[in-house]
């Protein structure tokens, strides 16, 4: 072959005088010399299967369901790695759009005749809720509180609630442009006025310490009918929480001897343990409110 | 390649491919559902060319026998695609089975210049890979790989005695 070659090489070097692109044509031609019979055999190959998926019917359909086959698997591949990359965009999506919802929920509780609850404007509605992400939290103290990983920039406040959406989460204490401090319902200061849905009776829930996920639903006179099942929800005697958010349903009831009121266990509908997104609330009218109140108790 | 042997390989392509196109084409050998033999003798062509012959004419000479082949069997292509693979693979097959001493300038792979064995393993192997290659390009899939390889296998068989059979009752001296 080294003797082919040599010999080639004299022989198109006559053909070509000197010059680069003499130089180049003799490379092609050694290159033609080289493998062309392997260039021919791919070269003859393409035509006859060219031949054979465009003029015989069987073949022909199994070349377009093949290739069919390919093409789809490659694209649903990218597909999926596309919409894996968008996870996150079509978490905070979601949860933006759930928030609008309890926003909804939680309007009508509040007064479904007032206003027009129909309008899609959030203007108009009284609370708006502010989707967070829980990315610190205790509760196996006696105190226990969490970190929102949102914080003044996006719109939170001190004082405003925490809720997820089946329950009670706490209530904001502190708060940094990005970060904010809550205290969860699992706090021996917590004290969130709650109403039995049935009677719409009124009492304090709070946390005894023992079982993160039983509370204590105290000052709750003994002349009112308290069933096991009852519903707890929140009362809305407070800016904080809005009225009906769901918080539990009543575990057991007890009066204890020569006691007023009722000793009740409330079993809580979230499991404050596993949460990792909660809603902030933000009640616009909460300073109004606040000021006229202070201004007739003084 | 002198001129005998020029007119001798065209005499015999001429008159495989009549056989194979007149006649042979008409062969149903099929019993039931046993229909896996067929009789294609027109890849000795390829198979008994000279060995010096280059190899881009065996390539092209391949294309066309294949494309003739292919009109009669209203199959275009896959002959062609089949018999283009065989005339590729010939030299290497050539270079595996080549003796000790070499190919002389006039060997051609012939059931009277090479002896009875050579020819046999050489023939064979040749016709295994055109009839997987024709059968795999019929069938355009390998799912049905068993098919594909009954129909090889029953193919071979009788094609290969058949032509053994034609060569020596038209046996010439050289």
């Amino acid at each position: 072959m080294k003797i082919s070659i040599k010999f080639a090489t004299r022989k198109w070097s006559k053909l070509f005088p000197n010059g680069i692109f003499a130089h180049f044509m003799g490379n092609v031609f050694l290159i033609l010399l080289r493998f062309g019979y392997h260039i021919l055999f791919f070269l003859l190959e393409f035509v006859a299967i060219y031949l054979i998926v465009n003029y015989n019917q069987s073949q022909k359909e199994i070349f377009i369901n093949s290739t069919n086959i390919l093409a789809t698997s490659v694209n649903q591949k990218v597909d999926d790695l596309e919409r894996f990359s968008n996870l996150q965009q079509t978490n905070d999506q979601l949860k933006l759009e759930n928030a609008r919802l309890v926003e909804r929920f939680i309007q009508e509780n509040v007064n479904s005749t007032a206003q027009n609850i129909d309008t899609l404007l959030s203007d108009s509605l009284k609370y708006e809720l502010i989707p967070a992400t829980i990315c610190n939290s205790t509760y196996t103290l006696r105190n226990n509180n969490l970190t929102l990983c949102q914080g003044s920039s996006s719109g939170i406040e001190k004082d405003m609630g925490v809720i997820s959406d089946n329950g009670l989460v706490g209530i904001v204490r502190n708060v940094s442009p990005h970060y904010a401090r809550v205290m969860s319902i699992l706090h021996s200061q917590s004290l969130i006025d709650c109403a039995i849905k049935r009677n719409n009776a009124h009492g304090t829930l709070i946390w005894n310490g023992r079982n993160s996920r039983i509370l204590n639903l105290v000052d709750i006179p003994k002349h009112i009918s308290v069933l096991q099942g009852d519903t707890i929800i929140t009362s809305g005697y407070s800016t904080i929480f809005p009225r009906g958010i769901l918080v539990g349903k009543i575990k057991e009831v007890t009066l204890a001897n020569g006691s007023n009121s009722y000793d009740i266990s409330v079993e809580l509908f979230n499991d404050p343990v596993t949460l990792n997104t909660a809603f902030v609330v933000r009640n616009k009218q909460a300073a109004e409110q606040l000021a006229i109140e202070s201004q007739t108790t003084q | 390649m002198n001129n005998t042997a020029i007119y001798r390989n065209l005499v015999r392509a001429v008159g495989l491919l009549l056989l194979q196109l007149l006649v042979l084409i008409r062969v149903d050998l099929g019993i039931g559902s046993f229909h896996y033999i067929h009789f294609l003798v027109y890849p000795f062509i390829i198979l008994m060319l000279p060995v010096n012959t280059p190899k881009a004419v065996v390539l092209l000479a391949s294309f066309a026998i294949g494309i003739t082949v292919d009109m009669f069997y209203n199959s275009p292509g896959v002959h062609t695609a089949a018999l283009v693979v065989t005339g590729y693979l010939r030299a290497l097959i050539l270079r595996f089975l080549a003796p000790y001493e070499g190919y002389t300038n006039k060997t051609s792979p012939t059931l009277v210049q090479t002896g009875f064995s050579w020819f046999i393993s050489y023939t064979s192997v040749m016709m295994l890979i055109h009839c997987f290659a024709y059968f795999s390009f019929e069938a355009f899939t390998f799912v049905y790989f068993f098919d594909i390889f009954l129909n090889t296998i029953f193919t071979v068989i009788p094609s290969l005695v058949l032509f053994i059979l034609l060569h020596l009752i038209f046996r010439s001296k050289f």
